[in-house]
């Protein structure tokens, strides 16, 4: 996920961002090693380098969003694993209760017999 | 009849005496069972608190997320002017 929102990113800063078309041909070289050229060109280079601090910048802000999502990410899978841990934790007392009920039914019957016959018997003992 | 109870007692005390064990392992299933209910319960109220914070987190990062996408994009169409003295310290 991760590596599809760097490669989205890079892909949309391409297609937004012109580094523009200075043509560098025209330079003239002095003879005291000074360069001269166009005020076009300086104009040129001049957006260049605007644009390419927009462009930084907004790298910056798309991986602080890159980061952003991943926490928000992070804390989905989180949720996930709450849940998961907590239906086996449920899982674990149902099926503790079932049994507990199932040896209580057991239980029940075992002594409504005994009751049954008790009472039967003193009955005839009293008599 | 109360001597008849007597003996009647007498002679199965054994067997009361035996009941009683079995007739308090009833009860004390049935209060097992009602404790592994309450806790199922406490579980569940608190893995929905924990929950809710959760998806409040994940909600909070993903709409600044997109704020701060938002503000770039925008940022990045509105290009200012370049004038001839752009490299000048200021």
């Amino acid at each position: 996920m991760k590596k599809l929102i760097s490669i989205l990113s890079i892909a949309l800063l391409t297609q937004s961002v012109a580094f523009g078309d200075c043509d560098f041909s025209k330079i003239v070289k002095n003879a005291d090693s000074t360069f001269t050229y166009s005020k076009e060109l300086h104009i040129c280079v001049g957006e260049m380098k605007r644009d390419l601090e927009l462009s930084n910048a907004k790298l910056d802000s798309y991986n602080k969003v890159i980061e952003l999502k991943d926490l928000a990410l992070t804390k989905a899978d989180a949720r996930a694993d709450l849940w998961m841990n907590t239906g086996f934790k449920l899982q674990d007392r149902m099926n503790a209760v079932d049994e507990l009920q199932m040896k209580n039914q057991w239980l029940m019957f075992g002594l409504g017999v005994i009751f049954t016959s008790l009472s039967v018997y003193g009955a005839g003992q009293l008599r | 009849m109360d001597e008849k109870i007597k003996s009647l007692w007498q002679k199965n005390k054994l067997l009361f005496i035996l009941l009683i064990p079995a007739i308090l392992l009833w009860f004390g299933r049935n209060i097992v069972i009602d404790l592994l209910v309450s806790s199922g319960n406490k579980a569940v109220g608190d893995a929905t608190v924990k929950s809710d914070e959760l998806k409040h987190d994940q909600t909070v990062a993903n709409t600044q997320a997109n704020q701060i996408k938002a503000d770039a994009d925008a940022a990045a169409i509105k290009k200012d002017s370049v004038g001839e003295d752009w490299n000048s310290k200021k």
